[in-house]
């Protein structure tokens, strides 16, 4: 499956949050999604998501029209992970992951093997397997962050879509997610992924696409991410290196802290 | 089969025997509301006299008084339970009742206004008509202030206003009430009872109840859904827009057709779902079927305690609601305050 965004503008309360934004993404790839915070990644992942229709431009999603397509159809070929993901009533994890499969579910009709066998493979890929009987709310923020994962995991749709869902992990949980992730799309759906640490992002990524004040600065391989943009865009220097033949980027410190806040204050949109 | 998946088959059809425990109970009551009244009465002759056609006083104390009174309480019961689960789904927030969005305040201003302008007597089925002509005048104004595409607070805000607007509408009627007779009528109405109820009352609101409880049943998978906030639960496929139409429009029909009926009963469509939530492992979709059947049983339970009291005049059914259901509440205050 491909989607793509095309000539894509949102405006939010009178701000531009995303401008004339064009983008396909493919089956199999890992894409992270970058950018201060402001830049409009979660608006960008929101519209492709289609929960949010975008002022001007379209989404297509196989060479169709998003709108044209039924609402459960989009939603059993595009899984979304929401940020801090919040769960209202206190679920049982395996009732929770379970909701995955809501979009392939019949009213009122019991769970098909194929939903208990996506449910299994979905708890087993986040290593949660073991807290199905727990209740959500009782669980650490990195276990939260999985089930929430598997719970995505479990509509076994063609593109998955996650915001930002490392931020609340541990270096450990990050990696292991960031795995996860990567071994998703080596299955052959595509993964679309929201990212703040760069390091993550250029070490696991197919493909960076990097968004500033609604407009796509760069969208390329890793190894395209150059210091000097790195440092208009962010404010911040980076230090590269290699390890076991891997290059990486390490952002070090600040630069001209001061301007670089000032000048952001206006765009900042919570 | 491993103990893991045991657990987990067992846990899945865990509300089955619950649902089916629950409505064994709640026809019970309905049964026990049949046998327990003022005037002694042999049921089972007066079963047999009703069905022979036999127009004896046992047959009429029967299909007069005691029918009516209990397949009210049983379908009011129902519709306060069910709209009380699908609204605390919907606004995912353990305090919403069914009237939060306003149909039962219009229901019971659409009744007042009946009485006050002297139409109740007029005809039989003139009250319940003004009680769901109300509700449906509410609903249609929540949505005209709502607006089209109006998320959840706005809606309860809309629901707050239309509900204090209705209750003030309703005291205005009390204040210029022609007589004292008329104003104590309508003070006793608003208490809520099952007493002195008619089959044909009966017949006029069960259809609208029915198409109410349908739309609620319809909703339960995106309830669910809505376990994890509106955009996730948008993102499985689900019309929130249509599920706040589904949901209020079912409530209207149901809610607002019990309280035309039977004047308002609170604390019912609260503390029931509040009770059945962790039986259903806080699953919304499974708390709508379940919360109906315990409404039912509650309310007819009450009504069957009213008429053991031996206090005259009987207590209105909507005061001992409140007088069990208030007391309650503080204990979930409690609860809640020693679980921080």
């Amino acid at each position: 499956m491909r989607i793509a965004a095309d000539e894509v503008s949102v405006s939010l309360g009178g701000a531009q949050v995303l401008d004339r934004v064009s983008l396909a993404f493919e089956p199999g790839e890992l894409v992270g999604l970058i950018g201060p915070n402001g830049a409009g990644k979660t608006t960008l992942l929101r519209v492709l998501a289609g929960l949010h229709q975008p002022d001007r431009g379209a989404l297509h999603v196989d060479g169709r029209l998003s709108t044209d397509l039924i609402r459960r159809e989009f939603a059993r070929r595009i899984a979304y992970l929401a940020q801090n993901g919040r769960v209202e009533w206190s679920l049982r994890v395996d009732h929770l992951v379970a909701l995955g499969r809501l979009p392939h579910r019949r009213l009122f009709a019991a769970d098909s093997p194929g939903d208990e066998r996506a449910v299994e493979a979905a708890l087993h890929a986040t290593r949660t397997a073991r807290l199905r009987g727990r209740i959500f709310h009782t669980l650490s923020g990195g276990e939260r962050m999985r089930v929430l994962l598997a719970r995505a995991l479990a509509v076994e749709a063609e593109m998955l879509l996650a915001d930002e869902p490392t931020a609340a992990l541990d270096p450990l949980h990050q990696l292991q997610a960031m795995d996860l992730l990567r071994s998703v799309a080596s299955r052959g759906a595509g993964v679309i992924v929201v990212l703040h640490d760069l390091t993550l992002a250029t070490r696991y990524c197919d493909r960076i696409v990097l968004l500033d004040r609604g407009r796509i600065v760069l969208d390329g391989a890793p190894t395209t991410l150059g210091d000097d943009l790195i440092s208009e865009i962010y404010g911040v220097e980076v230090v590269r290196g290699h390890h076991d033949g891997a290059p990486y980027l390490v952002t070090w410190r600040t630069l001209q802290a001061d301007d670089k806040e000032e000048e952001r204050g206006d765009e900042e949109r919570g | 089969m491993s103990a893991d998946a045991i657990r987990v088959a067992t846990g899945r059809s865990g509300s089955l025997p619950l649902l089916f425990g629950l409505s064994l109970l709640s026809v019970l009551m309905a049964l026990a509301s049949l046998v327990i009244g003022y005037a002694r009465l042999d049921i089972v002759a007066a079963a047999s006299d009703a069905l022979r056609g036999t127009h004896s006083l046992p047959a009429l104390v029967l299909l007069e008084l005691r029918v009516p009174r209990a397949a009210l309480g049983f379908v009011a019961g129902f519709s306060l339970g069910i709209t009380g689960a699908a609204m605390q789904g919907l606004l995912r927030n353990p305090l919403a009742e069914p009237g939060i969005v306003g149909v039962s305040g219009g229901a019971a201003l659409g009744a007042v206004l009946v009485f006050y302008s002297g139409l109740a007597g007029a005809f039989l089925l003139a009250l319940p008509l003004g009680g769901i002509a109300g509700a449906i005048l509410a609903t249609v104004l929540l949505f005209a202030v709502a607006g089209r595409g109006a998320g959840t607070t706005t809606l309860i805000l809309a629901g707050i206003a239309i509900n204090s607007f209705a209750g003030a509408l309703t005291t205005l009627a009390l204040n210029l009430s022609p007589n004292p007779y008329a104003a104590f009528e309508i003070i006793f109405w608003l208490m809520g009872s099952l007493a002195d109820r008619s089959l044909p009352q009966l017949w006029l609101v069960l259809p609208l109840m029915a198409i109410g409880w349908a739309l609620l049943v319809s909703t339960a998978p995106a309830l669910d859904g809505l376990t994890l906030g509106e955009d996730t639960a948008a993102s499985l496929g689900f019309d929130l827009q249509k599920l706040r139409l589904k949901v209020i429009g079912g409530a209207a029909l149901a809610v607002g057709s019990a309280v035309a009926v039977t004047g308002t009963i609170g604390f019912v469509g609260l503390v029931v779902p509040h009770l059945l939530r962790p039986y259903v492992g806080n699953r919304p979709g499974r708390l709508l079927l379940v919360s109906g059947f315990g409404g039912a049983s509650l309310l007819l339970g009450a009504d069957i305690v009213v008429r053991l009291l031996p206090i005259h005049p009987e207590l209105k059914l909507g005061v001992v609601t409140a007088l069990i259901g208030a007391p309650f509440l503080f204990s979930l205050v409690y609860r809640h305050r020693s679980e921080r």
